[in-house]
C-alpha cells in the first residue's frame, strides 16, 4: 500500500506543483475568487440598475414593450410632483426612525447579552427569531397582532387597563408610521446586536479591570471604554441600515400598502404605484434612479465626513 | 412527455423572462374543434384523440391559485394537454390577481400564451393592443357550455371582436345575520335600520362593518354603493374618459353616499387597516352582524369555522339600493396574447373550456362564491351535485344558494361597463384618489363637499396620463 500511495503521489505531484504555481499568481487567484461574485453582482444588481437608468429616459407604458425617448422629461415631472417630495420625506422619517430604534435597542440588547445571566441563550434565540423569519411571514404576524378588532397587542394593553379601546396600529393616520418603524425594528434590531456583540467581545477585559481598580464607576467604564470601542461598528451599522431601510418596500407595503391616507407611502411605494397602478414604467424608473443617486450622494458625504473605514480598524 | 416543464431551463424564452423580471424589480392555429366535450376534430396534423400535434410548441399559462386543490387541478389538465397535443406546458401560479407578472413578461417581449384575468384587467390589456381576439374560442365555449346571460355576452367585446372567454363571476352584495333581526337590509334605509337594531342589542356584535381600506376594496366599495345611489364615476367625452363624480347630480349622489358610509360608522367596529380578509372574517368572528362584500365568502368562512349562526347568514340579492338596483361585479376568464404562440394558446383555451373541467374548477375555486357564467352549467345537475357534496353546503339552503347565484348571473355589471363603450381605465387606475376620498371622510371626518373636487381632479390626471 505505501508503495502504491507513493506512486500516486509521484504521478500527481507535477500537476499539484503546476496548479500551485498557477494559483500563486495573484491576478489568477483574485480572478477566480472575485470574478464569480462580480459576475453574479452584475447579473443580479447591475443589469436591473442599468435597465432602470436607461428606462428613466424613455416613456414606457407597462403593457407595451415599446420605448419612446423623452430625455429628461420623466425626471422633470417627478421632481415637479409634490407627492414625490412627500414620499421622500416619509422615507427619510422611516429610515431615520428605524435606524435610531434599531441601533438603540440593538446596542442595549448586545450589552445585555454580553453579560452572564441565566437563560442567556434563550434570550438570544428569541431575539434572533424575527430576523430569520421571512419578511412576509413576520409582516402578516404583525398585522394580526396589531389588528384593530382582535389584535393581541391591544388586548394586552386593554386588559392591563392602559387603553380603553383597541388601537388600529396600522390603520391610524397618526400611528401608522410609528407602527411600521417599530415592526421593521422588531425584525432588524438583531442585526445590530450581532455586530455590536462581536465587537464587545473583542474588547480586552484588562481594560475594564484596570478601570475598576482605578475606581471608575460602571457609567464611566461604559462611557470611556465601551462606547469608544463601539464607535467604529456603529458607523458601519448606521450606514448599512440607513441605506437598507431607505430602500425598504416589502414590510411597509404588506403592513399598510402605503396608507392610510398616504401616511406611509415611502418613496419605494410611490415608485411601485407609478409602475404598477399608473402603469408608467419610465417614470417609475426615474424615481428609482433619483433614489439611487440620492443614496449614492449621502453615502459619499458620510464617508467623506466620518471616514468609517478608519473607525472600523481594530487595533 | 407528460411532465410539466419547470421554469429553470436556460432557453431564450426563459432568459428573456428572467431579464425582464429582474428589470421590472429593479424599479421597484386554431384547433378546429367544434362542439363536444372532447373538442372535436383538428384542422392540422393531429394526435390520435383529435387534438392537433403541437410538438415543439409550448403554452405558458398564468393564473391565481393559492390553494393546493386548485393548483392540482390545473396541473392535471396541463398534464393531459401535454399528452394529447405534445405541447410543452408551463403553468405559473401567482399570488394576487393583479398585472404585475404580466407586465414583467410583456416588458421582456415574451407574453404568456394564456392567462386568467378579470374583466377590468382584460379591457386594460386590450386597450393596449396586447390581446388576441378569441371569437372562435368563445363560440366553441358557448356550444359546449350553453348560452350565456345577456351581461356575460357583452364581456370584453371591442369593435365586434371578443377578447375573453368568461368562465365565472361574482357580485357585490350585502351579507347579514338573519338570526339577530327580521329586517332584510336590501335598501339603504333598511341597512340603517338593521344596523341600529342589532347594535342596540345586549351582545358584543356590532350592527354593521364599515371598512377603511387602502387598495382594491376601497375602489370596489365606492363603485358599488355609488351606483346603487344612481351616481357614476366616469363618462366618455368625445374620445376621452372624463371623471364626473364631482359634477352636477353625480356630485350630490357621491356626497350622499360618502355621508351614508360615515353615518354607518356609529354601528361599526373599528374599520381601520381593513383588507379583503377583514371583510371576509368580520361576520364569522362575531364582531359585526352585516357587511358589504364582493361575493359570498363571508358566509362560507363562517361555515368553515363552524359558527352556529352560519346557516342564518343570508345574502341580499345584489346590493342594497337607494335610487337604483344595480350591482358591480366581476367576471374572470381566459385571455390570449398577441406575440405568443397563438395556435397553442387557442388550442389550450379550447381544451380547458369544457363542461366537466369548468364544473370541477368551480367546485374547488371559492365554490358558490364564484358563479358559472353560463346558466346551463349553473342550473345543471352536475354542478349542483358537486356543490351539494361539499362540506360548506351544510351551511346553505337551496333558497340562499339560488338567491345569490341567480342574482349574480342576472345582475352582473362591471365598473368598466359604466360607460359605453366600456371604460378601459378602471382597473389599476382607480387608485389613490378614490381610496383617499373615502378615507378622509371616514378617518378624518372631512366634509365630502370640501374634498370631492381635489380627488376628482387627481383621478382625472391619472386617467388623462393613461389616455395619453
Amino acid at each position: 500500500m505505501p508503495a502504491k500511495h507513493e506512486e500516486v503521489r509521484r504521478r500527481v505531484h507535477p500537476y499539484q506543483e503546476s496548479l500551485y504555481d498557477v494559483l500563486s499568481k495573484r491576478w489568477i487567484f483574485v480572478g477566480l475568487t472575485v470574478l464569480p461574485a462580480i459576475g453574479l453582482f452584475a447579473f443580479i444588481n447591475m443589469l436591473p440598475m442599468l435597465w432602470a437608468l436607461t428606462a428613466s429616459f424613455f416613456e414606457i407604458g407597462a403593457l407595451s414593450p415599446e420605448w419612446h425617448w423623452v430625455g429628461l422629461e420623466n425626471f422633470r415631472i417627478v421632481l415637479d410632483d409634490g407627492k414625490f417630495w412627500a414620499s421622500l420625506f416619509r422615507s427619510t422619517v422611516f429610515a431615520g426612525g428605524s435606524v435610531a430604534l434599531q441601533v438603540t435597542a440593538g446596542t442595549a440588547l448586545a450589552l445585555l447579552l454580553n453579560r452572564d445571566f441565566k437563560f442567556k441563550r434563550v434570550v438570544r434565540a428569541i431575539a434572533l427569531l424575527p430576523y430569520i423569519v421571512p419578511t412576509a411571514v413576520l409582516s402578516f404576524i404583525a398585522l394580526w397582532m396589531g389588528n384593530s378588532r382582535y389584535g393581541i397587542v391591544s388586548q394586552i394593553l386593554h386588559q392591563l387597563g392602559l387603553i380603553e379601546q383597541f388601537i388600529p396600529w396600522y390603520g391610524s393616520p397618526e400611528l401608522a408610521m410609528f407602527a411600521v418603524i417599530t415592526t421593521s425594528s422588531w425584525k432588524f434590531t438583531i442585526f445590530v446586536t450581532i455586530i455590536v456583540l462581536a465587537r464587545l467581545q473583542s474588547i480586552p477585559s484588562s481594560l475594564y479591570e484596570a478601570a475598576t481598580v482605578s475606581g471608575a464607576s460602571a457609567y464611566r467604564r461604559f462611557v470611556d471604554i465601551t462606547l469608544p470601542n463601539l464607535r467604529g461598528v456603529l458607523f458601519i451599522v448606521v450606514l448599512l441600515r440607513g441605506v437598507w431601510m431607505f430602500n425598504k418596500f416589502d414590510i411597509v407595503y404588506i403592513l399598510t400598502k402605503g396608507g392610510p391616507l398616504n401616511k406611509t407611502t415611502i418613496a419605494s411605494i410611490y415608485a411601485y404605484r407609478m409602475a404598477f397602478d399608473q402603469l408608467n414604467l419610465g417614470r417609475a424608473a426615474a424615481v428609482s434612479t433619483l433614489l439611487f443617486l440620492l443614496l449614492l450622494g449621502a453615502a459619499a458625504v458620510y464617508f467623506y465626513y466620518f471616514e468609517p473605514s478608519e473607525e472600523v480598524r481594530v487595533e | 412527455m407528460a411532465m410539466i416543464s419547470e421554469r429553470y431551463g436556460i432557453e431564450r424564452r426563459d432568459a428573456l423572462k428572467v431579464i425582464g423580471s429582474a428589470a421590472a424589480v429593479g424599479i421597484g392555429g386554431v384547433a378546429g374543434c367544434l362542439g363536444g366535450e372532447s373538442g372535436g376534430g383538428p384542422t392540422t396534423a393531429s394526435s390520435s384523440d383529435g387534438w392537433p400535434d403541437l410538438s415543439g410548441q409550448s403554452v405558458h399559462f398564468i393564473t391565481v391559485a393559492a390553494e393546493d386543490s386548485i393548483q392540482d387541478l390545473w396541473q392535471g389538465v396541463a398534464s393531459d394537454f401535454e399528452n394529447d397535443t405534445g405541447a410543452s406546458m408551463e403553468i405559473e401560479f401567482v399570488e394576487t390577481g393583479d398585472l404585475t407578472r404580466i407586465i414583467q413578461l410583456l416588458q421582456a417581449g415574451d407574453p404568456p400564451e394564456v392567462s386568467m384575468q378579470s374583466i377590468g384587467e382584460a379591457y386594460q390589456l386590450q386597450n393596449r393592443d396586447v390581446l388576441l381576439p378569441v371569437d372562435d374560442e368563445y363560440e366553441r365555449a358557448v356550444n359546449k357550455l350553453g348560452k350565456p346571460t345577456e351581461s356575460v355576452k357583452q364581456i370584453v367585446t371591442v369593435d365586434d371582436s371578443r377578447y375573453m372567454v368568461p368562465l365565472f363571476h361574482n357580485l357585490n352584495s350585502y351579507t347579514y345575520r338573519s338570526d339577530l333581526s327580521d329586517i332584510v337590509p336590501d335598501t339603504w334605509e333598511k341597512v340603517r335600520q338593521y344596523a341600529r337594531e342589532v347594535d342596540d342589542q345586549d351582545n358584543d356584535v356590532r350592527g354593521t362593518y364599515v371598512p377603511i381600506a387602502t387598495g382594491s376594496p376601497a375602489a370596489v366599495r365606492m363603485v358599488s354603493w355609488l351606483w346603487t345611489n344612481g351616481g357614476s364615476i366616469s363618462e366618455w367625452e368625445d374620445d376621452t374618459i372624463h371623471i364626473n363624480f364631482h359634477e352636477g347630480e353625480n356630485r350630490d349622489r357621491m356626497v350622499e353616499m360618502l355621508n351614508f358610509l360615515k353615518e354607518r360608522q356609529q354601528w361599526s367596529p373599528l374599520g381601520e387597516g381593513a383588507d379583503w380578509a377583514d371583510l371576509m372574517n368580520v361576520l364569522q368572528s362575531g364582531t359585526a352582524a352585516s357587511t358589504w362584500y364582493a361575493g359570498a365568502r363571508a358566509k362560507n368562512e363562517a361555515i368553515r369555522k363552524g359558527r352556529p349562526f352560519a346557516k342564518d347568514i343570508d345574502i341580499t340579492p345584489g346590493m342594497p339600493h337607494n335610487r337604483q338596483q344595480v350591482s358591480d361585479g366581476s367576471a374572470e376568464g381566459l385571455i390570449a396574447y398577441q406575440g405568443a404562440d397563438t395556435q397553442a394558446a387557442k388550442t389550450f383555451i379550447n381544451y380547458v373550456v369544457r363542461k366537466s373541467f369548468v364544473v370541477e374548477m368551480l367546485t374547488k375555486l371559492s365554490p358558490i362564491h364564484n358563479v358559472p357564467s353560463y346558466p346551463e352549467i349553473q342550473q345543471g345537475e352536475e354542478y349542483r351535485n358537486n356543490i351539494q357534496s361539499l362540506d360548506i353546503w351544510e351551511g346553505w339552503t337551496e333558497e340562499q344558494f339560488d338567491n345569490y347565484q341567480v342574482q349574480t348571473l342576472e345582475q352582473l355589471q362591471n365598473k368598466t361597463q359604466e360607460t359605453s363603450p366600456p371604460n378601459p381605465y378602471t382597473s389599476t387606475y382607480y387608485s389613490e384618489p378614490i381610496w383617499n376620498l373615502q378615507n378622509e371622510v371616514l378617518l378624518q371626518d372631512k366634509d365630502p363637499e370640501a374634498i370631492i373636487d381635489t380627488h376628482a381632479e387627481a383621478l382625472q390626471q391619472i386617467v388623462d396620463e393613461a389616455q395619453n
